[in-house]
């Protein structure tokens, strides 16, 4: 075998370029722009692999060909330098703030590198064949495709019923939604049937659906019936290629299907739990290093004045304990300013029983039994149980109810608490809870007494959140000042922002026009790290499951077209016979996995989409106490079903690679000798 | 005497069964002027059809050298093996080979559009030539509708869409009933005499092979003129 040294010493070459491509990309945006390490990190093995990629693409026209033992020489030859360099320029590790400590290390990474630009160019070379390197370029693929799409077999009938299944399959699926909806508005409302209220769209493309369905389903029975009717010899035998073709797309649907529909859930935990931390919590807090905060009045319009800023509200935070009757129960007391606190977080719409503003004034509060408030989003046995744990219970004994003169009880300071909370203590609006503090108590000869404080439920609140629902309670700011004994000073200040995902850098923006230190910010990103990368990590690993869904369903592309080649080896040797180029073969084979990919993806991204629909219509219950949330959410993220379907395709053209270049190897006489 | 448009020198061809080697060309030499029509008859399994793929770069020589226009064919890049595939040659074989999904228009444009023309121009093309092998009332019948005579004409316009200037025709009318064949006979010797096209035909037919005015005889690995 002759090695080509010039393809070797030009694929060298260009791994070397990518490597610098990459080292000098992250040094330079490491040093020069905001990104997070991660993007950094992305963005510059990014650029290296698109490098590879490239090299591949130049090289199959330097070396007409795959030449796969050149690159692969090349190839270890950088992993050898990669091993080298990396040793002397000790670079981070990827877990996080490591250098490269062990050579086992280096190993891997130097091997990563080898593996990597050689799988890339391969792959780029494979375009570059693709367009004519070995003969001249050649972008044209029409008549290519004309053959294409006779061993497909996709004429008019075909795309007809793909179409029909591809629409009305989904459809039926978005018309279960759109009646599991109508059902249960049905069951709710006080008018029955006449509840429903459904958007006529929804509705109209239900009905087309149904009627499709019903309507394919007849013709098909005709069908059926007309060819059983037929003689044996006059009923058309279907090539195995081709239901080995509705099986690839088959497969590729539902393996995009799966992966979208799952993404999309976990995108919609994502979201919810984003959701209902920013509606509690503010989108960051400005806090100082030291405890004392007294000049927070004049801090306030400095705040307010940075651009991006949309609300600022002080705050206390404290550890306590709380007690009704004989429960008792740890809680995070918050001193709030309730006339503010609406700015930064929806604190005042989470009230479902009693008002928030009797925080700043105790003395408004009715004497009598507060109602419940309406509330479509709390329905369902987990609520009424609620109810009659709390607020039924005092309405049928009020004699639980600890007697106090009217005037001391007029006298309390008020507080609002959780749901869970308000369940747990079995403690309903109007009644009085004692709050404990180990803080500023009084010294004895036996040490310090913890001070107690009775306090009078203002509100109720629910944030959807169990754990802020069972674990905050909230005060007015002078309140938590006096109890806490700390005079004007606060914790910190609520912020929120008119775009949540710039709270870092505007939160560096506040601290600069502050005077830095020794003030700093802390975003929720930040405050929630544990929660949000577990998620983030969660979904990564889904994702890279389920893509091996697809991958598996790509193998059966792979094998389809295998059996296309064995079946077609005649045409291709006529083909050739008539001056059809390599690569002109190579096209049709690579255009017909592409078609087979693209047709599957299509459906599943349809499939996925209706999924979606459904999952939100129908509203799949979850136990909240396990969840956070009492339905399964759905996120329906544009950009994530691109990125599904370029992997899918992606995965699709990697299928076509095998069987399109053995038929492109082909000789002429191959398929003309055997008769 | 002019060039010959094609020439074998020497040419060997062999394969392997298994261990065992099998010459078929055992240093076959011989030359065809442009326009020239020849027979090559010779016993079954000889090699005929294996001398008529060499000759026309379908399958390469193992030694020796096969010459179009003076040039070597196995000096030839892929690039410029396809162009002389496409339109310096074109094959007829003893079963038509036509693409069973396309109708006869397409199948007889099939080179046309290899070659990069356009639809329109490669129809046009192959729209002539059908109606010079007598198929202008067949051109939208696909493969299965046409009568096994008519196939054979089809792919016969076919290899000639592009104008080639020589045709290599493997018992194109081996499949065929006398009469049929007979009919296709006729028509490669009209070609020959109206287009110019040198062609080789390999046949079984005696009677046929008689008519034409050059008859080679493929022996022991040899062509030799009968």
């Amino acid at each position: 075998m002759k090695l080509r040294f010039r393809v070797i010493a030009v694929a060298l070459l260009s791994f070397l370029i990518a490597g610098g491509v990459q080292y000098a990309l992250s040094t330079w945006l490491g040093k020069s722009s905001n990104f997070s390490r991660d993007a950094v990190t992305y963005a510059s093995f990014g650029a290296q692999a698109l490098v590879f990629f490239l090299a591949g693409f130049v090289l199959s026209f330097v070396g007409r060909g795959y030449r796969p033992v050149e690159n692969g020489i090349a190839a270890l030859i950088t992993g050898v330098i990669a091993f080298f360099v990396l040793r002397w320029l000790k670079p981070p590790s990827f877990s996080y703030d490591r250098f490269f400590a062990s050579t086992g290390e280096l190993v891997v990474w130097a091997a990563a590198a080898a593996v990597g630009s050689w799988l890339l160019a391969m792959w780029g070379a494979s375009l570059g064949l693709l367009v004519g390197a070995a003969g001249h370029l050649d972008l044209r693929f029409r008549y290519e495709w004309g053959i294409a799409r006779t061993h497909l077999r996709l004429n008019k009938r075909t795309v007809f019923l793909l179409l029909a299944v591809g629409l009305v399959v989904p459809g039926l699926q978005f018309a279960a939604g759109v009646l599991a909806q109508a059902s249960d508005q049905a069951r709710r409302g006080a008018a029955g049937v006449h509840s429903i209220a459904i958007d006529p769209l929804a509705l109209g493309v239900s009905i087309l659906a149904v009627l499709a369905a019903v309507l394919g389903l007849g013709r098909w029975f005709l069908g059926m019936r007309r060819l059983a009717a037929l003689p044996a010899g006059q009923r058309r035998k279907r090539p195995a290629t081709v239901v080995m073709t509705a099986i690839s797309v088959a497969g590729v649907s539902v393996g995009v299907w799966a992966l979208t529909v799952v993404l999309s859930v976990m995108s919609g935990f994502e979201a919810d739990l984003k959701h209902k931390i920013l509606g509690t919590n503010s989108h960051a807090l400005l806090m100082k290093y030291t405890s004392e905060f007294p000049e927070w009045k004049g801090v306030v319009p400095t705040v307010t004045a940075v651009a991006g800023v949309s609300g600022v509200s002080p705050f206390i935070l404290n550890e306590v304990i709380l007690s009704h009757d004989q429960t008792v129960t740890g809680a995070e007391l918050k001193g709030i300013d309730p006339a503010t606190v609406g700015s930064v977080s929806d604190l005042p719409k989470q009230v479902i029983a009693g008002q928030l503003n009797w925080l700043g004034d105790p003395k408004s509060m009715p004497t009598t039994l507060v109602q419940p408030n309406q509330n479509e989003k709390l329905e369902g046995p987990e609520y009424d149980q609620f109810l009659e744990d709390t607020f039924a219970r005092r309405e049928k004994h009020p004699e639980e109810q600890k007697k106090l003169e009217p005037e001391v009880l007029k006298n309390l300071s008020a507080i609002c608490i959780g749901k869970e909370m308000s369940h747990q203590l079995r403690a309903w609006v109007g009644d009085v809870v004692n709050v404990i503090t180990p803080l500023g108590g009084e010294m004895t000869p036996s040490g310090p007494v913890p001070r107690s404080r009775p306090f009078r439920v203002a509100c109720i609140l629910y944030s959807g959140m169990y754990e802020y629902d069972s674990k905050f309670v909230y005060i007015g700011i002078p309140e938590a000042q006096k109890f806490f004994k700390m005079g004007d000073s606060i914790t910190g200040l609520e912020l929120k922002f008119f775009d949540v995902d710039a709270a870092r850098a505007i939160g560096r923006r506040i601290v600069a026009a502050l005077g830095g230190f020794p003030y700093r910010t802390k975003d929720w990103a930040e405050l929630n790290r544990n929660l949000f990368s577990a998620l983030k990590l969660e979904k990564l690993a889904m994702a890279i499951i389920l893509t091996f869904i697809v991958l598996v369903a790509c193998f059966n592309i792979l094998s389809t077209l295998i059996m296309l080649v064995l079946e077609k080896t005649k045409e291709i040797s006529i083909l050739k016979s008539m001056g059809a180029r390599d690569s002109s073969v190579m096209k049709i084979f690579v255009v017909e996995g592409l078609t087979i990919g693209a047709i599957g993806t299509a459906i599943g991204l349809l499939l996925g989409l209706a999924s979606c629909s459904f999952i939100e219509r129908f509203g799949l219950q979850l136990d909240p106490d396990v969840y956070y949330i009492s339905n399964l959410p759905v996120t329906v993220d544009g950009a994530q079903f691109a990125v599904v379907a370029a992997i899918s395709l992606a995965l699709s053209y990697l299928a076509t690679l095998y069987p399109a270049t053995k038929a492109s190897r082909l000789s002429p006489v191959d398929g003309l000798r055997e008769e | 005497m002019t060039e010959p448009l094609i020439e074998a020198r020497e040419v060997h061809k062999s394969y392997w069964l298994g261990e065992k080697e099998i010459h078929v060309l055992r240093g076959a030499s011989f030359s065809l002027q442009a326009g020239e029509m020849a027979s090559l008859v010779g016993p079954s399994g000889v090699g005929k059809s294996t001398f008529l793929h060499v000759i026309g770069t379908l399958d390469p020589p193992t030694r020796g050298d096969v010459l179009f226009d003076g040039r070597v064919a196995s000096a030839m890049g892929e690039e410029e093996l396809a162009n002389f595939r496409n339109r310096g040659v074109g094959f007829v074989f003893q079963f038509h080979y036509l693409l069973p999904e396309f109708t006869a228009l397409q199948n007889a444009s099939m080179p046309g559009l290899i070659n990069r023309m356009s639809r329109d121009e490669a129809e046009q093309a192959a729209e002539e030539m059908l109606k010079v092998v007598g198929l202008a009332h067949r051109l939208d019948h696909k493969p299965g509708e046409l009568s096994g005579g008519e196939q054979q004409r089809v792919a016969l316009a076919r290899a000639l869409v592009l104008k080639p200037r020589l045709l290599l025709a493997d018992e194109p009318t081996g499949n065929l009933d006398e009469a049929t064949g007979e009919g296709i006979h006729q028509l490669l010797v009209e070609l020959n005499q109206q287009l110019g096209i040198a062609a080789i035909v390999v046949t079984h037919n005696p009677r046929l092979a008689e008519r034409m005015p050059r008859r080679l005889r493929l022996a022991d690995g040899l062509v030799i003129d009968a």
